[in-house]
C-alpha cells in the first residue's frame, strides 16, 4: 500500500519564546497508508488534536516535514494547502456545525467552491443523511439536533466531498453509548468502502477499529500497537 | 461564472443567516447617513431659495456707507435715483432686527412703502387693512408660534420712539408653506418701521428695478450721486448688482455646509469604529464559521468573495433605507431637529414648511461611505481570520 501521509521529526511549538512556550508535539515521525486505519490515543494534552491538525494540513509543523501523497507541505502556500484540504474529510471533537446553517446546507457548504449547484448539494446532502440514519432531518439547524445527530451530520460533511481520509478528532467524546455506537459503525463503514481513517481517541471502541495505534505522551510518540 | 454566483449567492444568504449583525451593522451606517444626506439636502434647498429671493428680486440693491459703514439712507434719494435714465422703480425698504416678549424672540422687521405690501394673497392668511390707527403687522409663522399670536393679537408697545408709542396689530400670519425668510420676520408699512426704529425718512436699502441693458449705467450714475445729510454731512452709495450678491451666495452657503461636513467626518470616523466594534461583537462567531469554511476547503479569496458580496448587500440596504429615512425626516418630519443646525433661530421642530432638494452626488456619495463604512468594518476581520491557519480561527 502507497503511503498517503507522513511526518518526519515534527515538532509543534505553540507561543514560541515566550513563558507561556508550549511543545505539543516532539519529533514525532510516523506514516499513514492508503486505505489504511489509524488511531493516536494518549491522555488529555499528549498532542493527538495537534498531530490530527498537522496530519489535516490546518497548521503548519514549527519543526519537520509532512508529506501527504509523496508531497512536502512545508513549502506549500495557503491556497494549495487548501486544495489538499479538499482531499479530507474532518470530524471535530466539537461538531464544527455552522448553526445559523440548515443541516444540508452544513453538509454540503464545502462544496460551494466546487461549483456544486444547490439542488445537486441537496440531493447529494439527502441520500447523506439516509444513509445515516437522519433523511427527516434535512432542515433542521445544528441546535434542534442532539450530540449523535450533530455528529452524524459532522460525518456526513466529511464524506460529501469524497475524500481520500477522514480525519476524526475524538469523535464519540461528547456522545451517549448508543450513539457512540453507532458512529462506529458509520467509521468501519466509510473504511471498508475504502476510505482511510486517521482518528483520534481513548475510547477503546474507536481504538478497536484502527489497524494502528499510536500512543503519545506529552507529545512524543512512545508506542506503536499494530 | 457559475462559481462565483454560487458563492456570491452565500454572501447573500450570510446576510440573512445574521439577522441581529446583519441589522445593528446597517444601523450603524444609517445613523451617520442619514442625518449627513438630510443636512445636505437641507442646504441645498436653503441655496434654491436664496438663489430664487435673487432671480426675483431688484437688479440693484443700494445701501449708504459712511466711514465704511453701512448706514440709512435718507429718504429724499429716492427721487433723486428715480431721475436717472433706464430706472423704471425704486422701492425704498427698511430692514432691521428686535426681539419682542419676555424670552428676547428675535425677529427682523422689514417695512415698505404701501403700495408694496401683500394684499389678498394665498401665502398670507389676512391683510393690512389702512384704517385701524395702529401698526399693522405681518408675521412669519414662526414667531407667530413663539410669540403666541394671531390675526388680530394686539401687542403691546415694544420699542421707544420720539414720535410717541402706539399698540401694534397683527393683521395677518404667512402661510407655513410661504418660503423659509418669513419664519421670523415681521412685514409692516415703511412708516411704521420707521417709527419702530425711531428713524424717520430714512431707510435701510433702495431695491432699483431697470429696464434692460440700463444696469451698468444706472449702478455707475448712483455711484456718483452723494446724498447730503443735513446733520452728518454726505453719504455715499454702495450698489450691489443681482450677480454681485448671487456672488456672495455660495461662501455663506459653503461656510455652512463646511461646517457640516466637518461634523460628518468626525461622524464617519466614529462610525467606522463602533462598526468594528459592533462587528466586533459577532468576531468569534464570525472567525469561528470563516475556521470552518476554510477547514472544510474554502480558499481565503472565496471566504472574501462571500464577505465583499454580503458587505455590498448591507451597504447598499443601508445606503437605500438612509435615502428614504432622509427624505421623510425632511418631507414629513419638516427636518425635526437638523433644520435648526442650519437655520439660526430655527426651532428644534420648525414651525414652516423648511426647503430641501435631495441631489444625486450626495445619494451617490451616500452609497459610497456606506461601502467604506461596511467594507472596513466587516471585511477587515473577515480577512484577518481567513489568513491564519483554520485551526487558530475555530478555536
Amino acid at each position: 500500500m502507497s503511503v498517503l501521509l507522513e511526518t518526519r521529526n515534527v515538532t509543534k511549538i505553540y507561543r514560541p519564546g515566550t513563558r507561556m512556550e508550549v511543545r505539543a508535539l516532539d519529533d514525532v515521525s510516523l506514516s499513514v497508508a492508503s486505505r489504511s486505519s489509524v488511531a493516536f490515543t494518549g491522555p488529555s494534552g499528549s498532542g493527538k488534536t495537534t498531530l490530527l491538525a498537522l496530519l489535516g494540513a490546518m497548521e503548519r509543523p514549527s519543526h519537520g516535514q509532512i508529506f501527504f501523497q509523496g508531497r512536502d507541505l512545508r513549502s506549500d502556500s495557503d491556497a494549495e494547502l487548501t486544495r489538499i484540504r479538499r482531499k479530507m474529510g474532518f470530524v471535530f471533537q466539537d461538531f464544527a456545525l455552522i448553526p445559523s446553517l440548515a443541516v444540508w446546507e452544513n453538509i454540503t457548504y464545502p462544496l460551494i467552491p466546487r461549483g456544486m449547484s444547490g439542488g445537486e448539494r441537496r440531493k447529494l446532502a439527502q441520500s447523506l443523511l439516509d444513509e445515516l440514519g437522519l433523511p427527516e432531518k434535512i432542515d433542521k439547524r445544528p441546535h434542534e439536533l442532539s450530540g449523535g445527530e450533530q455528529q452524524r451530520v459532522s460525518i456526513a460533511r466529511a464524506l460529501a466531498g469524497r475524500p481520500e481520509v477522514i480525519l476524526a478528532d475524538e469523535p464519540t467524546s461528547n456522545l451517549d453509548d448508543a450513539a457512540a455506537v453507532e458512529l462506529i459503525a458509520v467509521l468501519k463503514k466509510t473504511h471498508t468502502a475504502g476510505t482511510t481513517l486517521i482518528l483520534s481517541s481513548h475510547d477503546p471502541r474507536v481504538l478497536a477499529i484502527a489497524e494502528t495505534v499510536y500512543r503519545l505522551k506529552s507529545g512524543r510518540l512512545v508506542a506503536t500497537d499494530r | 461564472m457559475r462559481l462565483f454566483f454560487e458563492i456570491a449567492r452565500t454572501g447573500f444568504a450570510a446576510l440573512c443567516l445574521h439577522p441581529l449583525r446583519s441589522g445593528v451593522t446597517i444601523c450603524v451606517v444609517m445613523s451617520i447617513l442619514v442625518p449627513y444626506l438630510a443636512g445636505v439636502g437641507l442646504s441645498h434647498g436653503i441655496r434654491d431659495v436664496a438663489e430664487d429671493s435673487l432671480r426675483f428680486g431688484a437688479d440693484l440693491t443700494v445701501t449708504g456707507i459712511r466711514f465704511g459703514r453701512t448706514v440709512p439712507i435718507p429718504l429724499s434719494a429716492v427721487d433723486a435715483i428715480r431721475q436717472i435714465e433706464g430706472v423704471s422703480e425704486v422701492v425704498p425698504r427698511i430692514v432691521g432686527a428686535l426681539s419682542l416678549g419676555k424670552n428676547r424672540e428675535p425677529a427682523v422687521l422689514v417695512g415698505l412703502p404701501h403700495g408694496r405690501l401683500p394684499k389678498d394673497v394665498t401665502w398670507v392668511q389676512g391683510q393690512f387693512s389702512d384704517s385701524s390707527g395702529m401698526h399693522e403687522f405681518v408675521v412669519g409663522t414662526q414667531l407667530a408660534t413663539r410669540l403666541s399670536l394671531k390675526v388680530g393679537s394686539i401687542i403691546p408697545p415694544f420699542y421707544r420712539s420720539a414720535k410717541g408709542e402706539r399698540l401694534s396689530k397683527v393683521v395677518g400670519i404667512l402661510a407655513p408653506d410661504a418660503p423659509l425668510w418669513q419664519a421670523n420676520l415681521m412685514l409692516t408699512s415703511l412708516e411704521t418701521a420707521a417709527q419702530v426704529f425711531d428713524q424717520p425718512d430714512q431707510v435701510t436699502c433702495l431695491l432699483v428695478s431697470c429696464r434692460a441693458g440700463y444696469a451698468d449705467q444706472i449702478k455707475t450714475a448712483i455711484l456718483r450721486i452723494a446724498s447730503p445729510d443735513s446733520s452728518r454731512g454726505t453719504i455715499r452709495y454702495r450698489v450691489a448688482s443681482r450677480q454681485e450678491l448671487g456672488s456672495l451666495l455660495p461662501s455663506g452657503w459653503l461656510h455652512r455646509e463646511g461646517i457640516f461636513n466637518l461634523h460628518f467626518v468626525l461622524g464617519f470616523a466614529v462610525a467606522i469604529l463602533a462598526m468594528l466594534v459592533t462587528s466586533g461583537a459577532g468576531l468569534s462567531e464570525r472567525r469561528r464559521e470563516i475556521g470552518i469554511l476554510k477547514a472544510t476547503g474554502w480558499q481565503t479569496d472565496e471566504i472574501l468573495l462571500r464577505g465583499v458580496v454580503e458587505s455590498l448587500l448591507l451597504c447598499l440596504a443601508a445606503a437605500s433605507g438612509s435615502v428614504v429615512v432622509a427624505f421623510v425626516w425632511l418631507k414629513w418630519l419638516n427636518g425635526l431637529w437638523i433644520a435648526s443646525v442650519f437655520l439660526n433661530g430655527v426651532d428644534a421642530a420648525p414651525s414652516f414648511e423648511i426647503p430641501f432638494r435631495l441631489v444625486p452626488v450626495p445619494v451617490l456619495l451616500a452609497f459610497l461611505i456606506s461601502a467604506i463604512v461596511v467594507l472596513s468594518g466587516t471585511l477587515y476581520p473577515t480577512w484577518r481570520a481567513a489568513i491564519v491557519p483554520p485551526r487558530d480561527a475555530m478555536r
